[in-house]
């Protein structure tokens, strides 16, 4: 059974496909042999230079030095062009409609992601097979250890396990040119070391700083650090692989709803927190690698503070969304109700709020089909969620002494915020259904930067002797109110930012409850000249 | 015929339908196999934001039978065949194929229905032999299977020829039949078919209402969306039509033919000899209505039914017309397509006029 399952999941239908449209083995067979003789004949014509009597001494160990660093680069480029195939396999099959035949199979949701990961990356795993059988004889003779270069190797697999999860999920959620934004995004991250600013993300680059100690010193410098780096990196996949297969499973929903999306949420201020906490270090061992391309400054503590929560503000929006759209879901198919077989099945284990609720659903489920809706107060579990996150940051930043006591009004802030967010995305899916996405996103670039711009605007006009009319108009959004809070400057203004916050908030609900009733209206009234003489019937020798 | 008959010689139809010898197939199928409704639709309904694109459609296929399933653009259609698969959440309801409910992708009910949309979804950079290979794989059909019923379903659907070809260069006929392989090739209970007569010429047409007749004989359920009314009055046992999300007529092909008349068939008579007013003479005979004259053949409107069509040839006979042939003309889908649409409110929906009528199709 055990080799079956796995069977199933190395050897699926659309690993198959996938991989035979990338060509399939003669296109596997052609790319091991190609860079395995590419690299060694380069190698050789290298190396030919270092033999002889004029040859400088240890010629031939520095050229071998230097090719153990060609090879990391070069294997990193080869998995990344794997990663990439991962999310364009993906988004091919979702503009050519094939990934609607492949959901008709009866291919495990989870089987059928993975095949695409798998099937698309084999192509990239050829030529990095070569590199990999290369790279064991080329390190002993560069004085490396082997396991180096395995180590480094497993690194490299794992960090390209997230890029193609991520790259994947993109492609699920967007389907089109989805590969050349994250392109674009790695480009401008690259370009202007913001990466830097963002704890979590110095976190993620600190298990490249961990391949490179491996390859210099031979051994791990700063292991903890660099250990926990590296265990990140499987929990962000892991966790990100869920939801593009939650985005597989049910196309219209969103990849992370409630607890997936807390779940992320929670990781991504772990990875911030730890980040902020060990910033020097981590900084001084990245920029050792970027030192070349002239990252040297370590940028403030209060900017990446800031950056950080700025970022898990926006990406705490994710399960407040989710929160949103599922809490608006009707009562779907009985697929999210769990059959009295299902009830014993492990995933359930995991699903504690679901339990207390459960008796009322089972209830709900039995009563007739008309007015059965699922409700799960999930609404008020993200809400919980956003204010322990703004309690918890708070905690994290008061080491930096940036603000004196900022705790209620961040809490208020993000709370507001949040509570702004999933009433706008509440009400557009009532109203709108699969555009609903379009309009809480403009919602936060309205409310959240656009007053940023507006601000700048203003100031422009009135000239610098007249600030104040701007801090207004920043205090609007939500992240400029925050920045104020923190900076412990112009306080009297940064609290108008709590009430603004609050505004938004109370004009959101006010525009759930009006689209409601509007809803309500329009349902009583189509039921009201709804015609008998409509309503289909079987016949009774059915 | 008693039931193990039934159960035989279905047995070996389906035998036949999924290119297996009739010994291979396990498990005759039992008495309630054969009562139970292979594709159960009860109270389903669609809405997409405040749009109700499909409304408390409810209908059950039993083996054997197909549906005609007709109505204007955007009436909802493709969405409630998008609902039986499973690819379209739906908002309220039940559906159950071969007694599984239809739920998450990769629930045991995919294998037991198959859905070929009106542009079919395939890797049009395989072969149609590989691409078929890999719908084998994903139903799990063991590889000696999967050949065998590549063969056979290519033959049956005029593609063996084809079979090395790549996808993208073949027709859109072509590949309309390469599609309704993939469907076929897992042997689902349940087969539905959108538009599926869209990109084939004239003889592909033929050999298309051939295969569901084929499939419809050998105990599948079918529902086919499609336009031209003439075809779905050849080959379907039920019809359902839709207007506005809703399903609002379903029944047999008699039932809702005749439904729009009070349950009345219209006949055609070939004169020997015109003499006399023959018009006249039928016109007479109690329960005629509408009689038409052109030329030799008599045309006329009587109660529907085998028994009315024997009463109705000894009326005719008594009365000393010549009658040189005598025929109940299909049922009248057209007529009763558009009196489903009689009721609608001036500007609440346009009239069809998306529908092929028999003479254009």
């Amino acid at each position: 059974m055990i080799v079956r399952a796995v069977q199933d999941v190395f050897d699926s239908a659309i690993s198959w496909a996938t991989f035979r449209l990338r060509g399939g083995w003669p296109v596997l067979i052609g790319l091991f042999l190609l860079a395995g003789v590419a690299i060694i004949g380069l190698m050789q014509l290298s190396l030919a230079g270092t033999h002889g009597p004029n040859a400088p001494p240890h010629a031939a160990l520095y050229e071998y030095k230097l090719w153990a660093w060609w090879l990391c680069v070069i294997q990193s480029l080869i998995l990344g062009f794997g990663a990439f195939s991962a999310g364009s396999s993906i988004s091919r099959d979702v503009r050519s409609g094939m990934m609607q035949s492949n959901r008709l199979m009866p291919v495990r949701p989870t089987v059928a992601v993975w095949g695409y990961l798998y099937g698309a990356f084999s192509t990239a795993l050829a030529p990095a097979l070569a590199l990999f059988f290369i790279g064991l004889v080329v390190y002993p003779r560069g004085h490396h250890s082997d396991l180096a270069w395995i180590f480094i190797n497993l690194i490299l697999l794992l960090s390209t396990a997230l890029w193609s999860t991520l790259l994947a999920l993109g492609a699920l959620i967007n389907g089109v040119l989805y590969n050349t934004f994250f392109i674009a995004i790695g480009v401008i991250l690259m370009i202007n070391h913001s990466f830097a600013l963002v704890p979590a993300i110095l976190l993620m680059f600190a298990v490249y700083y961990h391949a490179g100690t491996l390859l210099l010193a031979g051994h791990i410098l700063g292991s903890t650090l660099s250990n926990i780096a590296l265990a990140a990196l499987p929990l962000f996949t892991i966790t990100l692989f869920a939801g593009a297969v939650r985005k597989y499973r049910y196309p219209l929903r969103p990849a992370f709803g409630d607890y997936l999306g807390i779940l992320l949420l929670l990781l991504w201020t772990a990875a911030n927190y730890i980040g902020l906490r060990h910033r020097v270090v981590l900084y001084h061992r990245v920029i050792q690698l970027w030192r070349l391309f002239g990252f040297a400054r370590v940028p403030a503590a209060r900017l990446e503070f800031f950056v950080a929560l700025a970022t898990i503000l926006l990406l705490g929006t994710i399960p407040v969304s989710g929160a949103a759209v599922l809490d608006q879901l009707p009562r779907r198919l009985r697929r999210d109700v769990p059959a009295p077989a299902d009830n014993a099945a492990p995933e359930k284990l995991f699903q504690p709020p679901h339990a207390p609720t459960a008796p009322a659903r089972d209830t709900a489920n039995s009563a007739p089909a008309e007015n059965r809706r699922r409700r799960r107060p999930l609404g008020l579990l993200t809400l919980l969620s956003a204010l322990i996150i703004a309690v918890l940051f708070c905690a994290m930043g008061s080491p930096y002494k940036l603000s004196p006591g900022p705790i209620v009004e961040t809490g208020a802030i993000i709370l507001f915020a949040y509570l702004g967010v999933y009433a706008v995305r509440r009400a557009a899916q009532r109203t709108s259904g699969p555009s609903s996405s379009i309009i809480s996103k403009a919602w936060i670039v309205t409310v959240w930067f656009m007053p940023y711009v507006a601000a700048g605007i203003v100031d422009a006009c009135l000239g610098k002797h007249r600030p104040m009319p701007g801090k207004i108009i920043r205090d609007i959004s939500p992240l400029c109110a925050l920045y104020y809070h923190w900076y412990s400057v112009h306080l009297p203004y940064a609290r108008l930012g709590v009430a603004f916050a609050a505004l938004f908030a109370g004009l959101a609900t006010f525009m759930v409850a009006a689209a409601e009733r509007r809803l309500r209206r329009r349902a009583a009234g189509a039921e009201t000249f709804a015609s008998p003489a409509m309503t289909a019937s079987v016949p009774e020798n059915q | 015929m008693n039931t193990n008959q039934d159960a035989d010689q279905l047995d070996a139809g389906r035998a036949a339908a999924s290119g297996l010898a009739a010994s291979e197939r396990n498990g005759a199928p039992h008495a309630e196999e054969l009562t139970a409704p292979l594709l159960d639709v009860r109270n389903v309904s669609v809405r997409f934001g405040n749009l109700d694109a499909v409304k408390n459609a409810s209908f059950a296929l039993h083996r054997g039978e197909l549906m005609g399933l007709i109505g204007p653009n955007g009436a909802g259609k493709t969405t409630l065949l998008r609902a039986v698969v499973g690819l379209q959440e739906i908002t309220r309801g039940d559906i159950h194929v071969s007694g599984l409910p239809v739920g998450r992708p990769g629930d045991p009910y995919c294998a037991r229905v198959g859905f070929t949309p009106d542009v079919p979804m395939l890797y049009t950079k395989m072969t149609v032999r590989n691409f078929l290979r890999f719908i084998g794989r994903g139903y799990h059909v063991s590889h000696a299977e999967t050949e065998r019923r590549i063969d056979f379903w290519l033959e049956k659907l005029w593609l063996t020829e084809k079979s090395k070809q790549r996808i993208a260069t073949l027709s859109r006929g072509m590949r309309q039949r390469v599609g309704i392989a993939r469907t076929l090739l897992p042997d689902p209970d349940v087969i539905l078919l959108d538009e599926p007569a869209g990109g084939l010429d004239p003889v592909g047409r033929m050999h298309f209402r051939d295969l569901l007749i084929y499939l419809r004989n050998v105990g599948k359920s079918l529902i086919v969306s499609s336009h031209i009314l003439s075809d779905l009055a050849e080959y379907c046992t039920h019809v359902g039509i839709m207007s506005r999300g809703q399903l609002v007529r379903f029944g047999s092909v008699d039932q809702v033919a005749g439904a729009g008349e009070g349950g009345r068939c219209r006949y055609g008579i070939l004169l020997a000899q015109v003499d006399g007013q023959p018009r006249n003479v039928a016109q007479q005979i109690t329960g005629v209505s509408d009689v038409q004259l052109a030329r030799d053949m008599l045309s006329l409107e009587y109660a529907a039914g085998k028994q009315s069509a024997a009463e109705l040839l000894s009326h005719l006979i008594g009365a000393g017309l010549p009658v040189a042939a005598f025929f109940p003309e299909l049922p009248n889908l057209e007529r009763a397509y558009l009196s489903s649409f009689t009721n609608v409110q001036p500007g609440d929906q346009a009239l069809p006029s998306d529908i092929v009528p028999a003479e254009q199709a």
